[in-house]
């Protein structure tokens, strides 16, 4: 069962009318997940990580829409499924986690009723045995007392809590496959690392494959196996997460690492990427970071294909830095 | 080093004003239920001239709320404020001189910028308000403020929205700077900034520091950053500093056992989250604090004595002090 694929995406490209004409936030991204993978998906704002993760979900909200591409789940195109269809689906077998667990939950609604719901939506269960489902599922995550905490509002937890109550939701009817898009942005670092452990031993014990969207390298190399670094909607590199951070191909994966602050001597000047992110509406033509990129030549002009260098590594580069040491 | 700033057990805290109910209650005799936070809770500490002193804790500790008391932009309820030496002006009451010695850059450049406000009005509203200079001076100081914080001439005539996040930022630097202020508070200034940009923003804090000789209280939940930029560090948790010390000595040589759980948390590209939970559960509501050390129900070394004796900040040589009994005990 381990090892095959489960989610697997070929040229995917997410469009949004606007009155200039549409605008790709997503554009190209080629992507695999076996099951039990961990893969971190990085960029800065505007990269369309978050757009890549709706568009895997079938959520990219009006008018918004896949223009191009297929995204297979377990072997089954679902592209083009019916709203109908996705429901059968989300919550189901493709679970995901938002950044602000407020948001995720209904303030009106005791944190018991929505999980079962969230079953029984899915499964022809008693409200007993999805009680004891539920009850579980707490517990997994850290809540201790569920029988009380059940019975609470979601603005009487904090948020830690909170989203704990969203990833213990999340992972009720056993998915295949949890997106979850900035899920300790919102936290303290010592939440933060306390969810980091608890998904990772999660995703370990029930062979759940999960995508991690963040925007903090760091976080994301405590978590995933595999990475994919995005830009201007674009993936310029993926590969294994430890032969990336250690010798990454790509000038912007190495630009992200270098401008880590814990990644330089102290008071000194850090290293940065000059300029700033490009508007979609506006992409230089060839290479979209050809314009911060110090090594760019007038090569750089033609867009560049992401090409493997290794079996389990491709950057989008004309010139790929060197491997280092 | 002289200190430029210097707060003497300072204290604010939020609540309801007591209503005439509650003052009646009061007087009979019958205890008030109106619930007090405090945010700060008889904090000392000091800033000395050009120093950059970092502040972390967790959300809900009172960073914020300290970083607005130094700035002078929230009055404190009881202690000592003092701006080289005298007390604080209070910029909320518009009476009592002016207070430019200190500003505050924010975590929300677009908030913090008004939207239909030219940038040239934005940085020379207030020098020309406080007559630091002439109106008719006012377009060469603008370009020469936007120079220093790397834009060009042609910003000043635009609005906040046409420019990005990063741009946003420097532009409130330099209306910061447009006072020539000698300490600036930065509460989370980087932190809505994307990684590449942010670390142009750090860069640039630091060559400011250099070439004005500025004094920082830098505020970041992002212990990374602040381990970068500070000379000293000071670790809060819940209205309290319990630890200060320089910033090589915080990070090789945490005594406190809340500072130690914090920098082993910390994420870093060499993947050493270890599988131990360091720190179990989260701050306590600061409505109703521990009793003794605020710490002690998350603390992995706590005593008996802890849950009834509240600590002090206690000197453990070369400026590191520390406020936790375990680790009087050891000397």
């Amino acid at each position: 069962m381990k090892h095959t694929k489960l989610l697997s995406i070929q040229g995917l490209r997410t469009e949004f009318p606007t009155p200039d004409g549409p605008l790709a936030a997503v554009s190209g991204v080629d992507l695999q997940v076996t099951r039990g993978d961990v893969l971190g998906i990085v960029g800065e704002s505007g990269s369309g990580k978050t757009v890549l993760g709706l568009s895997i979900m079938g959520l990219v909200d009006r008018p918004g829409r896949v223009t191009a591409g297929r995204i297979a789940f377990d072997g089954t195109d679902v592209t083009n499924y019916s709203e109908a269809q996705w429901q059968g689906l989300r919550g189901n077998r493709i679970a995901m986690i938002f950044q602000d667990p407020t948001t995720s939950l209904n303030p009106v609604q005791r944190i018991g009723l929505q999980m079962i719901e969230a079953i029984q939506a899915h499964r022809d269960v008693s409200t007993d045995a999805a009680r004891q489902t539920v009850r579980e599922a707490m517990v997994r995550v850290g809540i201790n007392s569920p029988d009380e905490r059940l019975e609470a509002y979601p603005h009487q937890f904090s948020g830690g809590m909170r989203q704990r109550v969203v990833i213990a939701t999340a992972l009720l009817n056993e998915p295949d496959l949890i997106i979850a898009d900035e899920p300790t942005t919102a936290l303290d670092v010592t939440v933060q690392a306390q969810i980091l452990r608890d998904m990772r031993r999660l995703c370990r014990d029930t062979g759940t494959a999960l995508i991690w969207v963040s925007h903090d390298l760091g976080v994301v190399a405590q978590i995933a196996h595999r990475l994919a670094v995005m830009y201007a909607g674009r993936i310029v590199e993926q590969g294994v997460t430890e032969v990336m951070l250690k010798s990454p191909s790509h000038p912007y994966t190495a630009g992200l690492i270098a401008s880590m602050p814990a990644n330089a001597p102290r008071g000194q000047r850090l290293i940065s990427i000059p300029g700033g992110l490009p508007q979609l509406s506006n992409l230089p033509k060839g290479c979209s970071f050809a314009p911060r990129c110090a090594h760019a030549t007038t090569a750089c002009d033609v867009l560049p294909e992401l090409s493997p260098t290794s079996p389990d590594h491709a950057v989008r580069c004309v010139s790929p830095l060197q491997e280092r040491g | 080093m002289p200190q430029v700033i210097e707060l003497k057990s300072v204290c604010r805290s939020f609540g309801k004003k007591p209503d005439l109910a509650d003052r009646i209650a009061t007087a009979f005799g019958v205890k008030s239920k109106a619930k007090l936070l405090r945010a700060v809770d008889g904090v000392d500490l000091a800033i000395e001239q050009g120093e950059v002193l970092g502040l972390v804790g967790e959300s809900g500790c009172g960073k914020s709320t300290l970083g607005r008391l130094v700035a002078g932009i929230l009055p404190h309820d009881s202690g000592d404020v003092l701006f080289n030496g005298k007390p604080m002006v209070d910029k909320t009451s518009q009476k009592t001189g002016k207070g430019l010695g200190v500003q505050m850059i924010f975590q929300n450049p677009a908030a913090a910028l008004d939207p239909r406000q030219r940038i040239l009005d934005a940085i020379t509203e207030a020098p020309i308000a406080h007559g630091l200079i002439q109106r008719s001076q006012a377009r060469s100081f603008a370009i020469e403020a936007l120079d220093r914080v790397g834009l060009r001439e042609d910003a000043l005539d635009r609005y906040p929205h046409q420019f990005s996040g990063g741009q946003r930022q420097r532009i409130c630097i330099a209306r910061a700077l447009a006072v020539n202020p000698e300490v600036v508070v930065c509460d989370e200034s980087v932190a809505s900034l994307d990684v590449s940009i942010q670390a142009q923003i750090i860069n640039l804090f630091l060559d400011l520091r250099d070439s004005l000789n500025l004094s920082y209280l830098f505020i970041s939940h992002d212990i990374s950053v602040v381990e970068h930029v500070s000379d000293r560090i000071a670790v809060m948790y819940l209205g309290q500093i319990v630890e200060i010390a320089r910033a090589s000595d915080l990070l090789e040589n945490p005594l406190h056992p809340y500072t130690q759980a914090l920098l082993s948390e910390v994420p870093t590209l060499d993947q050493t989250l270890s599988e131990e939970h360091a720190l179990e559960g989260e701050l306590p509501s600061p409505l109703s604090p521990p009793s003794g050390c605020r710490f002690h129900p998350r603390c992995p070394i706590a005593m008996e004595e802890c849950r009834s004796l509240a600590p002090r900040l206690e000197s453990q040589g070369s400026g590191h002090r520390v406020s936790c009994l375990a680790i009087r005990k050891e000397i």
